[in-house]
């Protein structure tokens, strides 16, 4: 089996005033870009995503308000990025499950027909699709934002424990697809998580998966729990989701070792979805097969 | 659009309702339709009941059989109960996706004021996925997804006296899930002496069921299969429970009636028809009404054709056999089935055509040629 590389790339000066810093992570991303593609120059590789990824839909995780979501910081960097490597913001869409979310994450919602936008599935006019989409046992509607509005995605998740995912970061993000996500839950979401990234329309059109380490929570999730919430000062950069998902367990694991909390197995929520995604071809989860690149800046 | 108006345009609407009953391109919304403006400030924000709270804001919702952990943020299966910051809320409540006003024949009841109408409402959510769901776009979706009205226990009472509309049916959807509001609401219109009746797929615990069966006269059961089998692949829940529900209901001297859904190839085996009718007659009673309903093609089953009639007759025929007093035909308008017949004397006693009431031939609960007595609430 092919290896998958994962790029991870922190800096302890990543934060200022409180907030991860955006010129920081934007040459975090350029430097994470660069190493996923054997060194090759980040301004290249940025112009070729943003002529060859048409409309492009940006999916942050918001579910934890401005405490625990996608940083805006971080959003904001990779559209810089794309945009001055010539991609026209009108074909970038930041979207979540409702613009509510997005507003209370700290997203400027845009459903205006210009510009950057940004906007949730609930928005006036998007709403879902009238297929259902099936790769198992539950069958679902897919927001029209996927299924009509975007011809690619990338995913930008964050790393948290969660009470029955075990891990909640790239692959539990595409659960703001769908419309009924609270079916999704049963058996520590396994092979919900899998399946719902197996359907063609997220397989297909996932070009990469940045996942924000700025913080992460090891306990507690998937809400806010402060005393759980720890500055880890990173991104995660891949174009495989299960083996950025795979480091992910790893480093929520090293967490709980550290801090003397059971094991995730031990509570209860061992991520069983990372082997089933392996077995249905979405990626990697064996750590053995995983190259992890790992670079810190200043 | 308001209450007033909303409800005013019931009445004008009544011939636009969809096979499951709601007003679709009035009240339902479908999800094509559904946008945000303003929506999600009309969610309820009451606490639910039958919940228990463990460490770290997360609870175990203790309603239904399937006992979900729901962390912060999150909302349990039926996804119109949501956990907020370890308060377990019911979104629904008095949020009305889904109201007709139907005859009480098409929930069915048929031994319960016959001939008579029912103010039938849903919020949306279920708390199974039956793969053949007749209304799941309103019972497989959030209530953010559907368009919903503002209905309150008193503005529902006050709408059943106003138009002289005897009884509330909590239905279309699964009334499970709303639990909060159709016991409120069924507390509330008992006062104006208006009748409740639940028409469920009983997938409900022991104590929320037992406290509701205090505030209403009926339910009506939605027994899919009789097979665990059936239950854990075509509705994604269990059939024990549900026949403990089953039992319940009816020991507790409420008026219940059954309905089995025969879907071709899936559960129209003779052996499962006799199982099933032998157990209604061993564990609850011959007297309980049990409807053979015709299965229609829609939501994720649409590869399989209808019930064929013949079907439905031989399991009318094995009811018959295995000692029941009261088997049915429905959705069959105009089968000799859907009329119920005196086990004394075996005279049409309700004459019956689709939801339409022919003749009646009940008197004081009983048969008026023999005086056979008929189980049912007649009055």
């Amino acid at each position: 089996m092919a290896k998958s590389k994962v790029v991870l790339v922190s800096s302890k000066l990543l934060y200022s005033n409180g907030r991860p810093n955006s010129a920081k992570l934007g040459a975090m991303l350029s430097r994470g870009i660069s190493l996923l593609h054997d060194g090759a120059d980040a301004r290249g590789i940025w112009k070729k995503f943003a002529r060859d990824t048409g409309r492009l839909g940006l999916k942050p995780n918001c579910m934890g308000g401005r405490n625990m979501s996608t940083a805006v910081e971080l959003t904001m960097a990779l559209v810089s990025h794309l945009v001055s490597a010539g991609k026209d913001e009108n074909d970038v869409v930041i979207w979540e499950m409702s613009s509510r979310k997005l507003e209370s994450a700290g997203y400027e919602l845009n459903v205006g027909h210009s510009g950057l936008k940004c906007y949730g599935t609930d928005a006036r006019d998007v709403g879902y699709g009238t297929k259902f989409h099936s790769k198992g046992k539950v069958a679902s509607l897919v927001t029209k934002i996927v299924e009509s509005h975007c011809d690619h995605l990338i995913n930008l998740p964050i790393l948290k424990d969660h009470s029955l995912a075990g891990v909640a970061g790239a692959m539990k993000n595409y659960y703001g697809v769908v419309h009924n996500p609270n079916k999704y839950h049963d058996n520590n979401c396994d092979p919900y998580v899998a399946e719902i990234n197996a359907l063609p329309v997220i397989k297909n059109k996932n070009v990469l998966t940045i996942m924000d380490l700025t913080r992460i929570q090891y306990q507690g999730g998937p809400g806010y729990r402060g005393e759980y919430a720890v500055k880890f000062g990173a991104i995660m950069m891949s174009v495989d989701p299960v083996a950025v998902d795979a480091v992910g367990e790893r480093i929520i694991s090293d967490y709980r070792t550290r801090n003397n909390l059971p094991t995730l197995a031990d509570s209860g929520r061992p991520p069983k979805w990372l082997k089933t995604a392996e077995k249905l071809g979405l990626g990697v989860a064996d750590m053995n097969n995983i190259d992890l690149i790992e670079v810190a800046i200043d | 659009m308001k209450r007033r108006s909303f409800v005013k345009r019931l009445g004008a609407s009544a011939g636009l309702v969809c096979a499951g009953g709601h007003i679709c391109d009035m009240v339902c919304g479908s999800l094509e339709n559904a946008y945000a403006f303003g929506y999600e400030e009309t969610l309820s924000d009451v606490e639910a009941k039958y919940y228990r709270k463990l460490p770290e804001d997360v609870i175990v919702c203790e309603l239904c059989p399937r006992e979900c952990l729901v962390s912060d943020v999150e909302r349990g299966f039926c996804g119109v109960r949501e956990n907020q910051g370890g308060t377990y809320k019911t979104l629904v409540h008095s949020r009305v996706c889904s109201m007709n006003i139907d005859p009480i024949e098409k929930k069915p009841f048929f031994h319960f004021h016959p001939g008579t109408t029912a103010f039938s409402i849903a919020t949306a959510g279920c708390n199974v996925n039956c793969k053949f769901c007749q209304n799941w776009d309103i019972s497989q979706v959030r209530p953010e997804q559907v368009r919903n009205v503002l209905l309150t226990p008193d503005a529902l009472a006050s709408e059943c006296v106003t138009r002289k509309i005897p009884t509330i049916a909590y239905t279309y959807s699964e009334p499970v899930v709303f639990y909060e509001y159709m016991y409120d609401a069924a507390v509330r219109s008992r006062k104006d002496g208006i009748k409740n009746v639940v028409v469920t797929g009983g997938y409900i615990k022991e104590k929320p069921l037992r406290d509701l069966l205090k505030v209403v006269d009926a339910v009506k059961v939605d027994l899919k299969s009789f097979s665990e089998q059936y239950y854990k692949d075509i509705v994604n829940g269990e059939l024990q429970p549900v026949l403990d529900a089953l039992k319940i209901i009816h020991e507790n001297g409420t008026w219940l009636e059954i309905v089995y859904l025969v879907v071709p190839t899936l559960n129209d085996k003779d052996d499962e028809f006799s199982a099933l009718c032998k157990w209604v007659k061993s564990d609850l009673s011959p007297d309980v009404p049990v409807h053979f309903t015709r299965f229609h093609p829609t939501y994720l089953m649409t590869n399989l054709p209808p019930t064929p009639v013949a079907t439905l007759e031989r399991a009318y025929l094995i009811a018959k056999t295995e000692g029941l007093h009261y088997p049915y035909i429905g959705n069959v308008p105009g089968n000799k089935a859907e009329n119920t017949y005196c086990p004394g004397c075996g005279e049409i006693l309700i004459e019956r055509y689709g939801y339409r009431i022919g003749q009646n031939k009940i008197v004081d609960g009983k048969c008026a040629g023999c005086g056979v007595a008929i189980p049912g609430v007649w009055r």
